[in-house]
């Protein structure tokens, strides 16, 4: 097992910290060889050497809100199961009811977000 | 140790581990252009250094000294970070695997719940990528980057419970040894073979790159990304190429575990043919279009793994 909390989050931030530091100086040291020339068409979006078609800020697909829904309901439920995973070694047949009861009942969810054509890309 | 020497210690790791990761990347991607050179029959790079050995060294030295290009309309913080939340999530995750019994960063009492949770900022690095650029193209690979990513964590993390449940443990180093006499492989098959295809499709490789589809997309999220910027995506994809395949290799092949070769050793033989069958998968298969990749996650693979959990939990009930 770990070792306790306070140390282990204090740890991740140094890691954390260093992680993140290194690539922003290496940004800014090499900032000071790179080349840099703006000029006005470099400025503009590539989009395969055309004129920009439209706005890239602008309302998008309908079918991305349901599956980020439906990933709601399932990403709790996954989150949920493993606190309840470790020990269900020892939690015996009862135990093993009620999560397969749990497992079912948002089964059960996902049968009607495919019965209501949630989940086809369209 | 005290708070601040455990500060220290965590700075001082981080450094190293961003310092390996760079070097990692530079043999991952020489590796897999000889790999796929060899499998199309082509030879690969040959000029720079003995075989070509050297070539990713020079490709790295350009990228850094190359112009940083940023899009007169994108937004400059939401352009900067988006790079920085894709690659530092992916060396975060490495903090918590045992590459041998003492040799571990971290031995958190959730690690294995760390290891799938910190990749999850990913997403919104993607998003931010693709919506700064202020690109047709970048916007859609950033949306449905998005919209992949989240939809195969799901079948992944429920895969990944099944194994917590048998070795009763959320620490990596107690997974290890669980696996001591039997790998999790043999009891767990179907969870195995749901990890290492949602793997594939958390880390947008091939057959899962749709957000980076050349023909449609451009590059997708990271179409305005260019020199530095754009080599740290690279950098996460092969440093998540990399992570999720020590994590299988830990999970389901019993990590360092192993006969007379010192189990760093072993780890490494493990994750390194996981990432060959990666590679060679890149070769081999087609790319998915996007509503067939939703339609494999959540008809197929979902379904899958609920009914995967509950039989698992069952045997192992019967057995216990």
């Amino acid at each position: 097992m770990g070792g306790n909390y306070l140390s282990d989050v204090v740890f991740l931030l140094g890691f954390a910290l260093a992680v993140i530091a290194l690539p922003v100086i290496t940004l800014a040291v090499f900032g000071l060889f790179r080349p840099r020339f703006p000029d006005v068409l470099k400025g503009q979006a590539y989009e395969s050497g055309m004129p920009q078609a439209s706005i890239p800020r602008r309302p998008f697909h309908m079918a991305y809100y349901n599956f980020a829904l439906v990933f709601i309901v399932f990403e709790v439920e996954t989150l949920l199961l493993f606190a309840v995973a470790p020990v269900l070694r020892d939690a015996g047949w009862a135990g093993l009811g009620e999560v397969a009861a749990f497992v079912a009942l948002v089964a059960l969810s996902l049968a009607y977000a495919w019965r209501k054509g949630a989940l086809v890309w369209k | 140790m005290s708070l601040s020497g455990t500060f220290a210690a965590g700075l001082l790791l981080g450094v190293v581990s961003f310092t390996l990761v760079g070097v990692l990347t530079a043999v991952l991607v020489l590796a897999e252009r000889k790999v796929g050179a060899r499998m199309q029959a082509r030879v690969g790079p040959m000029h720079t250094g003995p075989h070509g050995s050297l070539q990713t060294i020079a490709d790295m030295v350009k990228l850094v000294m190359k112009e940083d290009v940023r899009p007169a309309r994108a937004d400059a913080v939401a352009f900067g970070l988006g790079p920085l939340l894709v690659a530092v999530p992916a060396i975060l995750s490495l903090a918590v695997i045992p590459f041998g019994a003492p040799l571990v960063m971290r031995d958190l009492n959730v690690g294995v719940l760390y290891f799938l949770a910190v990749p999850g900022v990913t997403v919104v690095g993607l998003l931010l990528a693709g919506w700064a650029s202020y690109d047709n193209y970048s916007f859609l690979g950033g949306l449905r980057s998005s919209a992949q990513f989240i939809s195969y964590e799901i079948p992944r993390g429920l895969a990944v419970v099944t194994v917590v449940m048998l070795a009763g443990s959320l620490s990596t180093v107690d997974l290890l040894e669980a696996q001591s006499r039997v790998p999790y492989i043999v009891l767990l098959p179907v969870s195995f073979v749901i990890y290492a295809v949602t793997s594939l499709a958390e880390v947008n490789r091939v057959p899962f790159d749709i957000p980076e589809a050349e023909s449609e997309l451009v590059a997708g999220y990271h179409t305005e990304y260019s020199g530095f910027r754009w080599a740290l995506f690279f950098l996460a994809e092969y440093a998540g190429l990399f992570a999720a395949s020590a994590f299988g290799a830990l999970l389901f092949l019993g990590g360092g575990n192993g006969p007379v070769l010192p189990p760093v050793v072993w780890l490494l033989i493990k994750t390194g043919g996981l990432v060959f069958v990666g590679i060679w998968i890149r070769f081999t298969l087609p790319r998915f279009r996007a509503d067939q990749l939703m339609r494999l996650a959540w008809k197929f693979f979902l379904p899958l793994s609920l009914a995967n959990l509950v039989l698992a939990a069952a045997v192992m009930r019967a057995i216990a």
